[in-house]
């Protein structure tokens, strides 16, 4: 009798401390004036795969951005590389391109600047795959295109289906490659 | 005497302690039907095949040292806790190559139910080396899947519909001497129940967040959202749909009242129905619409937790009704 008790004690501590975990997670917290419970304990949930936070489009972004890249190489020759027009790719290949448009959008904010120099790199080389050592001694300029979506009027809104004209430029970086 | 009797306006905290420790152990240890289980396993297992297929080819780019990101710099981002698999061995594309198949072969076992727990626990591992290995490429799916693959592992997720479960009545079989009976598909599911409380949490948390936001709050968060190019604009919806003011503020607040309802409403009997099928419209709605790669799949998978043999009752009115069953006996 004794061991089936402690083993569903056991489990029912368990369930206690994921629920704690789950809720300690996800619930909105501030940042100030104290660190927010769930850094205290993402020492375990980051650990064991329970750290979550459901904050997806509660402030959507109030502008479009595009990323390009503008690579002189050691031999004097340009190349460009730049995110696709997204309308005009079709919603396969947006499926399987979905890993790199993420790369994309979680590597421009300023939070992302050390992994630049490496990203660099690697644009050096992607954009001319035939050239030896393509980033030995390249400049890569990554670019930010941004366009403000309209605040909304009550008279005039603009349609969705209208193409966003990118019509301000943010150089993100210049990197002069070793 | 009627009137002699106290009415009982306190209570003992020793009932009240009794009455909750029943309430608890019967929401989280009673028997649960494993069909269900097995469903999210097989849901979950298929979500992740897509998933892999999607990243072999950039397997090279995005986790070894000859593509976009160093190890040592993978490390720097997750630190202090970010741990992987991949950290430990040499970053070429025949060692990465190599563990992705063996993730592979994880994920296929435990489609096919084949010690289902301890290939649950595997891919789950693999899954989160992966995903720390390169955090830039994640978005909340993967979320998702990490948090349904541990699940999985507290749960029977092996009892029905798997090798495991043959293999369990051939040897019950065997050692008995009597042919195998009927399947019994019922068994404590504590781990199916911490699923269910996680996807409430899922969509209750994200209201919360959402209604915290002026653009939400006034009706005009989706606006922003249609106009983020992207996201939006996947497969063809009419333009005065997120062109008037109107629609926009009902679409708006109609998935704020969705997230808040949904959660709640769901665990009672009268309304499970009606809100899985909200839940479904939702997502597929979403699906339609945005380009979210596996977000609303693997959220429907989370929501299988839901459902209840009893919902496909109608499939087997439908297979009674089929014409071969209608067809008269002499044909």
């Amino acid at each position: 009798m004794l061991w089936p008790r402690l083993r569903l004690a056991a489990v029912n501590g368990l369930i206690v401390l994921i629920l704690g975990a789950i809720f300690l997670e996800a619930l909105p917290q501030r940042l100030d004036p104290s660190p927010p419970l769930c850094l205290l304990i993402q020492p375990i949930t980051k650990r064991v795969g329970l750290d979550q936070k459901w904050n997806m489009f509660s402030s959507p972004d109030a502008k479009n951005t595009r990323i390009r890249a503008e690579i002189t190489y050691r031999d004097g020759e340009m190349r460009e590389w730049r995110t696709p027009d997204y309308r005009k790719v079709s919603p396969w290949k947006r499926f399987l391109g979905h890993r790199r448009s993420e790369w994309v959008d979680n590597s421009w904010g300023e939070d992302d600047r050390p992994i630049w120099p490496s990203w660099a790199r690697y644009l050096a080389r992607a954009a001319r795959p035939e050239f030896p050592e393509a980033d030995r001694g390249a400049t890569v300029r990554i670019i930010a295109d941004d366009v403000e979506i309209t605040i909304p009027e009550l008279e005039s809104w603009t349609t969705w289906r209208e193409p966003p004209e990118f019509n301000e430029s943010r150089t993100l970086t210049i990197r002069k490659l070793p | 005497m009627i009137g002699d009797q106290q009415p009982q306006a306190e209570y003992r905290l020793i009932d009240a302690w009794r009455a909750l420790a029943r309430g608890w152990n019967h929401f989280f240890h009673a028997p649960q039907d494993t069909r269900v289980c097995a469903a999210v396993r097989i849901g979950m297992s298929l979500v992740l095949l897509v998933n892999l297929a999607v990243l072999y080819p950039d397997l090279t780019t995005f986790l070894t040292d000859d593509g976009i990101l160093s190890t040592d710099m993978a490390r720097q981002i997750g630190r202090p806790y970010a741990w992987s698999i991949l950290f430990w061995l040499p970053s070429t594309p025949q060692v990465v190559e190599t563990c992705f198949w063996i993730y592979v072969a994880h994920t296929l076992l435990l489609l096919i139910g084949c010690l289902s727990r301890i290939n649950a626990a595997a891919a789950l591992v693999w899954f989160l080396s992966f995903q720390y290995r390169n955090s830039q490429i994640l978005d909340g799916e993967d979320t998702v899947m990490r948090l349904v693959l541990f699940y999985l592992v507290m749960m029977p997720c092996g009892a029905s519909w798997s090798v495991d479960a043959l293999v369990t009545r051939w040897l019950v079989s065997k050692r008995t001497g009597k042919p195998p009976g009927a399947a019994n598909h019922l068994r404590p599911a504590w781990g199916l129940r911490l699923l269910q409380i996680q996807m409430a949490v899922i969509f209750l948390t994200a209201a919360l967040y959402k209604i915290a936001n002026e653009q939400w709050f006034y009706g005009t968060a989706m606006y922003y959202v249609a106009r983020l190019d992207d996201y939006f604009g996947k497969y063809p919806v009419p333009d005065w749909l997120f062109d008037s003011p109107r629609a926009v503020a009902i679409i708006t607040w109609a998935v704020v009242a969705g997230e808040l309802l949904i959660p709640v409403f769901i665990w009672f009997r009268e309304t499970r129905r009606i809100c899985l099928l909200l839940a479904v419209l939702f997502h597929l709605g979403n699906e339609w619409t945005m380009h979210l790669f596996l977000f609303h799949w693997v959220m429907l998978v989370g929501w299988l937790s839901f459902v209840r043999p009893e919902d496909f009752a109608w499939l087997k009115i439908l297979r009674t009704a089929s014409p071969r069953s209608l067809a008269p006996a002499d044909s």
